[in-house]
């Protein structure tokens, strides 16, 4: 294999000997140290390989020894690079893309981020961006020790940080430390009183005395697990109550929408910019860009990507989208549509901990506006943690 | 004590060539003055004193120097001409 590719550099011919005895060639090349290679008897003579500058001492030999030698191919580097000899863009070109190889290759490419659950990747890319480890950057000035130090000091929740840079590539390995679990260290005693009036559905007394009972209902205030208890010695025990007091709780909820009212969308009217991203420097490719009084940006980076990594080069487009204000007068079917989906909201996010157990809700046309009345059921834990302090 | 003196036997073999056969595959001759046949079937080389001639299938010189050669193929009789 190496003395082949040694043979295509130096450049080599095939040729042919004729004559009465073509063997003669080969033993005369063998006294001078003439070296021939894959010789090979042929119907009229023998083949064989020699390289280009040995060739030229094989015909003065062949003429002695009675034999005709015919090049019957060239091969190799200095035959290939004679037949472009004239065209000097060729090889221009083939160093310019060597040298640009070998400038590119001496920058970080891309950065791939693993091992993160709970800090964000923008956060820590951002960190790693003023540590000076990002893509574009040259490569062997990036301080991996120092960037590594300076992430730790400023993130609490990364335990452990590696940045390996392998060729163009940075490799950036965390690992977050585990969260200790919150102990309960406050001995302070407590009840547990009723937040909100209701009815008592499920009464779960971790710690403490249970006062009420399933059924009976509460007012907003009532004590509902005592963290006074009796010891068996019949003495007092003061404890931090603990535990979970489900009632039904009636929660009223009153929305209004107004007959005329002004609606800003979006509208047709966009006018975009184009950059071309490469190694983290945005060059821009557009020359105009309308700039509207009210609108939206939004920004969109499409990399080029090969076997599934991104390459530091894309297309970042930003657009602007111009907002247009409308007066929109609901009739009452748009008027209930609009309050349904304010409701779920509530629901979903003021009373995620609760279960509805009856809803009920109208609309009503009351002057100049939609009144929207919604009368809930909801099953929730009315208990919170009342302190108190102990005298003796 | 004078240490004593041994000689290996020797056997002078003249200009003999050296002859390395590899099975019925490969032939190595040390001592070859020339190539005078080179066909694929028969392979005939001078080794100064005598001929040796190599009969086979696929007979290929693999390697030539001044005074070696190496034969490679499906050797199937050996000659000695002298």
């Amino acid at each position: 294999m190496l003395l082949g590719i040694l043979r295509f550099i130096k450049g080599y011919v095939v040729f042919r000997a004729y004559g009465k005895s073509p063997e003669r060639i080969m033993n005369i090349c063998a006294q001078r140290g003439v070296r021939l290679w894959n010789a090979r008897p042929v119907s009229d003579g023998l083949q064989a390989c020699a390289s280009v500058k040995e060739y030229r001492h094989i015909r003065p030999l062949a003429k002695r020894a009675g034999v005709v030698t015919k090049i019957r191919k060239k091969r190799g580097f200095p035959f290939f690079a004679a037949k472009y000899k004239g065209r000097i863009g060729l090889p221009a070109g083939a160093a310019a893309g060597i040298v640009l190889l070998i400038v590119l290759s001496q920058f970080l490419w891309t950065m791939n981020i693993t091992g993160l659950k709970t800090v964000s990747e923008e956060r820590l890319t951002a960190l790693l961006n003023d540590s000076g480890v990002r893509i574009g950057a040259f490569k062997h000035g990036v301080d991996t020790s120092q960037a590594r130090r300076d992430i730790l000091l400023k993130v609490d929740e990364i335990g452990w940080l590696s940045v390996n840079i392998c060729g163009c590539h940075a490799d950036v390995e965390v690992k977050e430390k585990i969260k200790k679990p919150e102990l309960e260290e406050d001995s302070t005693p407590c009840n547990l009183k009723a937040k909100t009036d209701g009815v008592i559905t499920k009464v779960t007394a971790a710690r403490g005395m249970s006062q009420v009972k399933t059924g009976s209902g509460v007012k907003q205030g009532d004590l509902l697990i005592s963290g006074v208890g009796l010891t068996k010695q019949n003495t007092v025990r003061y404890v931090r109550a603990k535990g979970e007091v489900m009632a039904d709780v009636i929660s009223d909820k009153e929305l209004k929408l107004d007959k005329k009212y002004d609606y800003i969308s979006l509208s047709e009217n966009k006018s975009s910019r184009y950059q071309l991203s490469f190694l983290g420097l945005d060059m821009p490719c557009s020359l105009s860009f309308r700039i509207f009084p009210d609108s939206v940006c939004t920004q969109k980076t499409d990399h080029l990507s090969s076997n599934g990594v991104a390459l530091p080069l894309g297309i970042v487009t930003e657009t602007s989208i111009e907002l247009k204000k409308e007066q929109v007068t609901p009739d009452l079917g748009q008027a209930k549509a609009v309050f349904k989906k304010a409701l779920l909201l509530y629901e979903l996010f003021e009373k995620n901990d609760s279960s509805i157990v009856q809803k009920d809700w109208s609309v009503k046309e009351s002057g100049g506006e939609y009144r929207c009345s919604a009368s809930y059921v909801f099953n929730e834990n009315i208990a919170e943690s009342v302190d108190f302090s102990v005298e003796e | 004590m004078a240490k004593e003196k041994r000689f290996a036997p020797r056997f002078d073999m003249g200009n003999a060539p050296l002859t390395e056969l590899v099975g019925n595959r490969q032939v190595t001759v040390e001592g070859s003055t020339g190539i005078l046949l080179y066909e694929s079937e028969n392979i005939k080389l001078s080794t100064g004193r005598m001929l040796v001639s190599f009969y086979g299938r696929g007979l290929r010189l693999r390697c030539i120097s001044e005074s070696c050669v190496e034969i490679e193929g499906f050797i199937s009789k050996i000659e000695f001409l002298t």
